[in-house]
């Protein structure tokens, strides 16, 4: 895409967040959304002020990113170890291949109650739940990346003498990096949802532990703030992903857009 | 004739596969053939006579399933040491600049910085891609992906270079400017090359003797010595008379 085409685009997706939050507003203004249940764009913005001096916002903001950061940490640098190994090795593939398969489809809040009674209900037992989301995506896309590199590039690196013990870095790893990021990206966004799902179940602290507190507390307009801060933070963080993938891991590619991501 | 003055000794080299099905298909049939210091050879066939086998066969990717192959005098145990490949469809590092996929054998190789830094801007500066080469892959066109190729292969002072079809992608303009600078390039860096194509005439521009291979299985069919003065008019009546009886004998 063009600049201009592409500054066009933003501006447009800009313009449509704002008209969603200005008919949202004028809904509530004429008394079309009820304000008990569904507050209003301009009551959300005084819940933030209020929010934000006191402080305790940034420390639900922080310590659910900082356990998403950490099992995501965990789990997805497992799974691009693992998804090489079984891109690379037949024997490898064929041992871990049911397995992975087996464990893929289980909903990771299923893992719920195993991870309560494996780690407590501290920080370690939501690190496990993250890392076990963020693992499958990232191992099948590694995997998928690594398997299906273009076999004259690795025949063009063993005429060059790349000896065998180095073919995984120098050659396998870069190009499957577009896939890689591709199931990195997935992996983040699911790591998310699947965190404040667990925050909501078992947790004192955190965007999850925000929304049931305020719930509890029949504080609904919270409730609100807290689904629209997630989403907010969700949609930012995708966002340093894009550009720390585009500046750092795809530099040499069409961009990340033309990598299916 | 003495076979220390060959460069390449290819004796009775026979070829099968076991397709998908469980049967074997039979490539390349007692292939005998030796190709001398600094010469240019193309390998002209139909698809499916076996052409690019024998390539990757002598590249060391394949092994024959009879005869051996020497380089040098010596059997070959893999690929690599010395023996420059230039593919079909290139098979540049695409998360590498021009420059790095040049410099990428030297580095293999342990070359110091500086040495591999005047290598790679000799080459740049032979291929013509100054100025190009700090772009990725993506950014160049395909006759400069082309060039990159090539001088990726020269990048390491190959013994021999192998070239399997590398301009069949590019449009015939693109194409005939190619095989000159191929030509320029081979005689400031001169090397036993073997060259695989399709193309009657493309050969005939460029190489010293041209081996015809004959399909079902792969054979050598028929050799032909080119005599011609670089560089080659297609126009001119022993051009065109070479063109068909090469076409005859492919036929």
């Amino acid at each position: 895409m063009n600049t201009t085409g592409a500054r066009r685009e933003t501006l447009i997706q800009f313009a449509a967040v704002i008209g969603f939050f200005v008919l949202w507003q004028v809904g509530a203004a004429t008394g079309w959304v009820n304000r008990d249940i569904f507050a209003s764009p301009a009551d959300l913005g005084r819940i933030a002020i209020t929010q934000l001096s006191g402080g305790a916002l940034f420390v639900h903001i922080g310590v659910s990113l900082l356990r998403v950061l950490a099992g995501f940490a965990i789990g997805a640098g497992l799974a691009v170890f693992v998804g090489l190994a079984m891109g690379s090795s037949e024997r490898i593939r064929v041992i871990l291949n049911p397995i992975v398969e087996i464990l893929r489809p289980i909903p990771p809040l299923a893992w719920i109650p195993l991870a309560i009674i494996w780690f407590g209900i501290e920080e370690s037992s939501k690190v496990f739940l993250i890392a076990v989301t963020a693992f499958f995506p990232v191992v099948v896309n590694t995997y998928k990346g690594v398997a299906g590199i273009d076999r004259t590039l690795l025949r063009a690196a063993r005429s060059f003498d790349v000896p065998a013990s180095r073919m995984l870095t120098r050659v396998a790893l870069p190009a499957a990096m577009p896939d890689i990021t591709t199931g990195l990206r997935i992996g983040w966004s699911l790591s998310f949802a699947v965190l404040v799902a667990a925050e909501m179940i078992a947790a004192n602290s955190g965007l999850g532990f925000l929304i049931t507190d305020a719930m509890n507390q029949g504080r609904f307009d919270v409730v609100v703030f807290g689904i629209v801060l997630i989403g907010s933070i969700s949609v930012a963080t995708d966002a340093i992903w894009r550009k720390v993938i585009d500046r750092y891991l795809l530099f040499w590619h069409r961009g990340i857009e033309a990598a299916g991501g | 004739m003495n076979q220390a003055a060959h460069k390449i000794v290819i004796d009775g080299v026979s070829k099968q596969f076991i397709a998908a099905s469980g049967n074997t298909v039979e490539a390349l049939r007692d292939i005998n053939l030796t190709i001398g210091e600094n010469e240019f050879v193309c390998v002209v066939g139909r698809s499916g006579c076996g052409k690019s086998t024998l390539m990757n066969m002598i590249a060391g990717f394949l092994k024959p399933s009879a005869g051996s192959i020497l380089v040098d005098g010596a059997q070959i145990e893999g690929p690599g040491k010395g023996k420059g490949v230039v593919f079909q469809n290139l098979a540049l590092f695409p998360w590498l600049t021009a420059r790095k996929n040049i410099e990428f054998g030297c580095k293999q190789q342990g070359v110091g910085d500086e040495r591999r830094a005047r290598i790679s801007r000799e080459l740049i500066d032979l291929v013509h891609l100054t100025g190009f080469e700090d772009k990725y892959p993506f950014e160049l066109s395909g006759g400069m992906q082309q060039r990159v190729a090539i001088a990726r292969a020269l990048a390491i002072d190959p013994l021999l270079l192998l070239m399997d079809e590398p301009f069949g992608a590019l449009d015939e303009q693109t194409r005939m400017g190619m095989q000159n600078e191929l030509l320029r390039i081979w005689s400031s860096h001169k090397k036993t090359v073997i060259f695989i194509t399709h193309s009657v005439a493309e050969s005939i521009v460029l190489a010293d003797r041209i081996i015809v291979l004959g399909a079902n299985p792969g054979h050598l069919k028929k050799e032909f010595k080119v005599s011609l003065d670089r560089p080659r008019d297609r126009l001119s009546p022993e051009f065109v008379e070479l063109e068909a009886e090469v076409q005859d004998a492919l036929d």
